[in-house]
Order: structure tokens, then sequence, then C-alpha cells
């Protein structure tokens, strides 16, 4: 699952997994993805997060995440142009697995990264 | 006189006065004689005993006035009491002596041991009021009195006057009441006579000195006033240009005191000068505006501004006794920020803090464009990035995933190009947000000790692909410290290294780059060079190397097309100043190639 506001990354990102065979759910906003999750029977094996959006940044919805016990075991991938070093510790105190600064990564590498993480933690 | 010494000795050689009780003249005149070891007694006393009893009678009187007068200059009056006082007691009666057929009877005993109190003079006087009793009754008293006269006026022409003030204290009242008068009257007028006599011939000696001093005076006066005459010339001189002077100088002062008003009226910041005691002695507009206080305003106690006022107050007097400056950086009052210096004001002759100076300088609006500025970055180093990776991101895509539905050739190229420059740009924005917090000081390093063994390995790792897909080669040469450490931000060393080995790789054509590195014992520092074989930098571009927007190229317009933003040596030096390192250009040659170089310091255990 990925959430993200910005139609342009959605639909970017969207379509690089959809080219390599993955299912990705979309949600626009913090509380549209945290309903989605709950109600969906069929849980993702990762969720990419944004952080710059509105109702609720990136890090509330970890935070969130992490505290529900139905959800906290799925990996989190904040993928975010917020490229401070302040933003990358917050993210991954907050649990999760891994900090992408979007502009510094090709849609594939993203792919290949998540392909890594899920297989990691399908392992576990 | 004789007589008189005669009584003398029995008194001072505490002899007791010893006298028949019944004897005659000629006895006592013998008796006399006897004690003084004399032929012969004086001619006075003679004239007294040549009369009848009632000289006789006299004579003791006069005796005892002399015994009075003795005894109480030696012994005090209480001696002289207590003697009568004893002889009256032994005697049994009141009466202590009488007339026996014309011959005087008496029973004095001197003894100086028995001893009593000041009922000295009203015993004696009654002793002798007695002896006038006796004589009044048997011979009338005009005669006693025509006597007593008779005796003073004897006793005056010999006797000292106080002897004969004695004398005349002695007589009991009623008696010689003129002549103590008379007596009392010239003394005084001889005192005063006296006293008038020293006066005068103080006066005179007075008179005289002063004379002599005067005659001196007025020679030197005259000697003087050809000097004095010169003197005054001189002055009146002197006078002038001391007056010229003080003009001058007195312009200058208001000037210099105009100015300095001027200057502190114009400054653009709140002045203010603070005596110790915080009376007010300058001011200016802004801070009178600022504490809303009035130019003659005395102390910083007005209500309003007193929030304010008491921590001037307070700071003031800490650097009254620290006697150091001091800087606020920020200091939040009534909606505003300030920047707060104070420094203490020294006399120039006694070195000692007279006054403190305080510049209040509102910083509200710097604050709100550094924070605006703050807000910039992190926005831009958002928005800018979001649509440039989706043009990175989705031309990356074409190329990946639709290539072969390319129309031709040249389309594929477009949108290569659209994707490099993206990365390029995104390089671009990410440069520019590092040199400005850089530039502000805004990035925190992070120094530990690592193996630069290994950073090196890894960047030889991460370069080595770039190198050989520009069929350049990229070597490491080998090392003979393995285990050499460093003390550095590690991430930051990191990127310094990667900037040169990129630059080393895009400005080469042909050849390629070596990386190694050495110890430096002397300067404990661990030293990183990278040399490539590329086209090398001009002389005259050497020294703009390390500055922003500088590449090795003569002008901007002829701008490298290669990879670079032109901000990664000025971000190297700022990273590298920032934690003690040390970027250079070692040498280069047109066309043969460079060396960088980067010195770090070594770890210490």
């Amino acid at each position: 699952m990925i959430i993200e506001d910005d139609p342009l990354m959605i639909r970017m990102y969207e379509r690089i997994f959809k080219l390599n065979k993955y299912d990705i759910e979309t949600a626009f906003d913090g509380e549209e993805g945290l309903a989605k999750l709950k109600s969906s029977k069929d849980k993702p094996s990762i969720i990419l997060l944004d952080v710059m959006m509105p109702k609720m940044n990136g890090f509330d919805v970890l935070a969130l995440l992490k505290k529900d016990e139905e959800l906290k075991e799925i990996p989190v991938i904040i993928l975010t142009n917020l490229a401070g070093k302040e933003e990358s510790e917050k993210g991954i105190e907050l649990g999760a697995v891994s900090y992408l600064v979007k502009s510094e990564h090709e849609p594939k590498e993203v792919v290949s990264i998540v392909e890594e993480i899920i297989k990691k933690y399908s392992k576990d | 006189m004789k007589t008189y010494l005669c009584f003398e000795r029995f008194i001072t050689e505490n002899k007791p006065l010893v006298v028949k009780k019944e004897f005659s003249i000629r006895d006592l005149r013998d008796e006399i004689k006897r004690e003084l070891k004399v032929s012969d007694l004086p001619d006075e006393i003679k004239i007294i005993f040549s009369s009848d009893p009632l000289s006789s009678l006299l004579f003791f009187k006069i005796l005892i006035s002399h015994i009075y007068f003795y005894i109480s200059k030696h012994l005090g009056n209480r001696y002289f009491e207590d003697l009568f006082y004893k002889i009256s007691e032994k005697n049994g009666t009141t009466q202590l002596f009488g007339l026996k057929d014309g011959v005087l009877v008496l029973y004095p005993e001197i003894d100086k041991k028995t001893i009593s109190s000041d009922e000295t003079i009203f015993l004696l006087k009654n002793f002798l009021a007695d002896i006038f009793y006796n004589t009044e009754r048997s011979m009338g008293k005009d005669i006693i009195l025509k006597e007593i006269d008779a005796v003073f006026e004897k006793l005056s022409s010999f006797y000292e006057k106080d002897k004969l003030r004695l004398f005349l204290d002695i007589i009991p009242d009623g008696f010689l009441v003129t002549q103590k008068a008379s007596l009392l009257a010239r003394e005084e007028l001889e005192k005063r006579y006296e006293e008038a006599i020293r006066s005068e011939k103080q006066k005179n000696k007075e008179l005289e000195e002063l004379t002599f001093n005067l005659k001196d005076t007025v020679s030197n006066l005259e000697k003087s006033k050809a000097a004095i005459s010169n003197l005054l010339q001189d002055l009146e001189l002197e006078k002038e240009s001391v007056d010229k002077e003080v003009s001058k100088r007195t312009e200058e002062l208001s000037m210099e005191k105009a100015i300095l008003i001027s200057t502190v009226e114009s400054l653009p910041m709140s002045f203010l000068l603070l005596k110790r005691d915080g009376e007010i002695i300058l001011s200016n507009e802004n801070l009178r505006k600022l504490l809303k206080i009035n130019a003659d305003t005395k102390y910083l106690n007005i209500e309003e501004g007193k929030e304010f006022a008491l921590d001037l107050d307070m700071l003031s007097r800490e650097v009254f006794d620290s006697g150091n400056t001091k800087t606020i950086s920020e200091i939040f009052w009534k909606e505003r920020y300030y920047k707060l210096f104070l420094s203490p004001v020294l006399s120039e002759k006694t070195k000692k803090i007279i006054a403190v100076f305080f510049l209040i300088e509102d910083i509200t609006e710097d604050k709100i464009i550094e924070r605006s500025k703050e807000e910039f970055f992190s926005i831009a180093s958002h928005e800018l990035r979001t649509p440039l990776t989706a043009i990175r991101g989705n031309a990356s895509m074409i190329l990946e995933f639709f290539a072969s539905t390319m129309p031709s050739k040249d389309v594929e190229q477009m949108v290569t190009d659209i994707h490099d420059s993206s990365i390029r740009l995104i390089k671009i924005v990410n440069d520019f947000l590092t040199a400005s917090r850089l530039e502000q000081g805004k990035l925190l390093f992070k120094k530990e000790n690592f193996k630069i063994k290994d950073l090196v390995e890894e960047l030889f790792r991460e370069y080595n692909t770039l190198a050989i897909s520009r069929g350049l080669y990229l070597k490491k040469n080998s090392v003979e410290c393995d285990n050499c450490a460093v003390f550095s931000d590690k991430d930051k060393t990191k990127q310094i290294i990667s900037n040169i080995l990129s630059n080393a790789i895009n400005y080469t054509k042909k050849g390629g780059v070596n990386i190694w590195f050495e110890k430096d014992e002397r300067q404990k520092s661990i030293i990183v060079y990278v040399k490539d074989t590329g086209e090398g930098i001009a002389e005259t571009q050497k020294s703009f190397l390390f500055k922003k927007f500088q590449q090795a190229q003569e002008s901007i317009l002829t701008r490298d097309v290669t990879q670079s933003t032109g901000l990664g040596l000025y971000i190297s030096k700022l990273l590298a100043d920032g934690m003690g390192c040390e970027v250079k250009l070692e040498e280069s040659e047109i066309d043969k190639g460079s060396v960088f170089s980067l010195k770090i310091p070594i770890a210490y255990n």
C-alpha cells in the first residue's frame, strides 16, 4: 500500500509496482490509509508512507500504525522528499524499516528495496 | 623677720613650741634668742617688746597669724584648728590666754599629729575673738581697734601683700574692715596696673617688630614692584593665549558633544548610558520611545517599562561588577525580539568604571527573515524535489519499459536528456541546500573514529563502475597501514572524497584516476590523495577553485556540461573546515592532470 497525497507520485509509484507485477492499494492521506488498512482482510506486505500530507502527517500515521496490534507488524518505508537528517532519524525511531528520499532513487530502485524488505520480513 | 623665721623653724622642723605657762616677755625674748642662736633680736621686735603688755598682746596676735600662716601653708588649715582644739581641751577652758600682772599667759602646745577638720578658721577666729574679747573687756574696744590698726600699719610696711592678707583673714569679723577693703582695692589696682604695663610692653614689642617688618616689606616691595610689573605683563600675554586655548577647546568639546549626541541620536538602535546608581546620563530617541520615557527622565523606574527597565538595572550592575562587556543575543519583550549589548565605560584617568552603555537592537525583522529563510529551505527541499522526482522517475520508466515503442533513436535520446537533466537539477537543489545550511552553521557534525581504509574501499567500489563506463581506470594504491584510523564525521568525509573522485572522473577524458592515502606522523593526520590524468586547472583558475559556482572554466557562459553543480568543491571546503579537515589542490598541470587531497585528523585512543 502507498499512502501519498500527490497524484503525480501516486501514479508513478502505482505504475512501476504494477509493471513489476505487484498489487498496490493507494490512499491519499493518513486517515484514508488507516481506514483502508483496518477494513481490509488481506493486509498489505508493506506500506510506503509519505510525510507531508494534509490532515495528518506521516509520522503521526506511523505512530498510530505502530500502536495498532493488527497493523504494527507490517513493515513501513518512509518515502518522502524531506531530506533532513532529523526527519530520517525520527522516522526510524518511530519504527520505519527504511527512510527513502524520493528524488534520490529511481522508481525501479524503490521497487528493489521493497522486494528486499518483503523478502526479509516474510522470512522472519 | 627673725621672729618670723624662728616660728617657721618651730613649725617646719616639727618641734613643739614649748612655752612656759607663765613667762615674762624677757623669758620669751630669751628663748627666741636661744633658739635663733643670735646675740640680738632685730629692731622691729624690739619696738614691739619695748612697750606695755598691750604691745605684747599685739605681738602675740602677729605670732598667731604667722603660726597660722605657716601651719596652713605647710600642713593645711586642719592642723591649725586641731592644734587649738587640743589646746583648749588640755586646758579645760576656752580661755587660752590671758594677761596676768601685765604678763601674757598662754597654753599652746603645737603638735602636728593632732589633726581635725576645717573648723580651723572658725576655731582660730574664736581664739582670736577670745583674745579680742579679753582685751576689749580689760581695755575697751577702741583700744584694741587702734592697736590692730597700728599693727596692720606696721605690718604693711614690711610684710608682703599676701601675708598681710592672711593676717587680715585671721582677724575676726568686725575688725579691720576698711583695711581689708583698701587692701583688696590696692591689690586689684596693682593687678590692673601690672597687666596694663605688661600689655603695653607686649604692644610695644609687637609694634617694634611690626615697624621692622614693615620697613623690610617696604624695601622688598620696592624691589618687587618692577618684577611684578614684568610679571603682570607676562601674565596678560599668558592669559590671552590661555583664553584662546580655552575657547578653542570649549568649541572642540561642544563640537564633540554635538557629534556624539547626533551620532547617538542617529543610531538605528536604542542607546543608553547609565551611572552605577541607575541614573541616565545619555539616551537617544529610539530608547526613549522604546521605554516610553522623556528626555528628562532620570531613572528607569517608569511603570510601563518596568519589566525591561528592571532587567536593564540588573544587567548594568552586573557589568559594573564584572567589568566585562555582555551580549544578550535574544530577549523577547512586548511581542518583539531585541538584541542587547552592554559595555563598561572607563574613566581615562582612573581606569575605573564610570558608566555602562547599552545598545538595544530590535531584531524582530531579522528573526522573521531568518525564520522565513528556514521555512523556504524546508519547503524548497520538498516542493522542488517532488516534481523533479516525477520527471526523473517517469523518464527512467519510459526508458526501461517503453524503449521498444520509441518512434526513433532521437526520441529515446530526448527522454534520456530529460532524465539526466532532472538528476542534475536534483543534485543542484541538494547542493544548494547543503551549502546554505553549512553557511548558516546549521549542519551538525558527528565525529567518530573509523578506519580510512574501509572508507576508501567503499568509495572505490562505488566509483569503479562509473570509471569503467567512461573508459577510464580507477586504481587503489597499495596501503601500508591497514589499521590507520581517523577522527571525523564519516558521512561528510565520504561526501568530500566522493566529490573529489567524481570531479576527477568527470574531468578526465582518457587515462584514469588513482586514489591512495598516507600517514603524516608529524601533523598527526591522514591524507587522502586523488590523482587524475584529466585536463588540469589553469593557474588563473586555481584561486577560484573552492569558491561558490566556480568551475575550472574561463567564464560562466562556457560552463562544462558534465554533471556538476558548481558547488561541489565549495561544499567540500565548508564541510572540511567544519570538522577540522583540509581539502586542497596539491598540484595541477594543463592536459596532464591534477592531484587533490584531503587531510583528516588522526584518531586518538
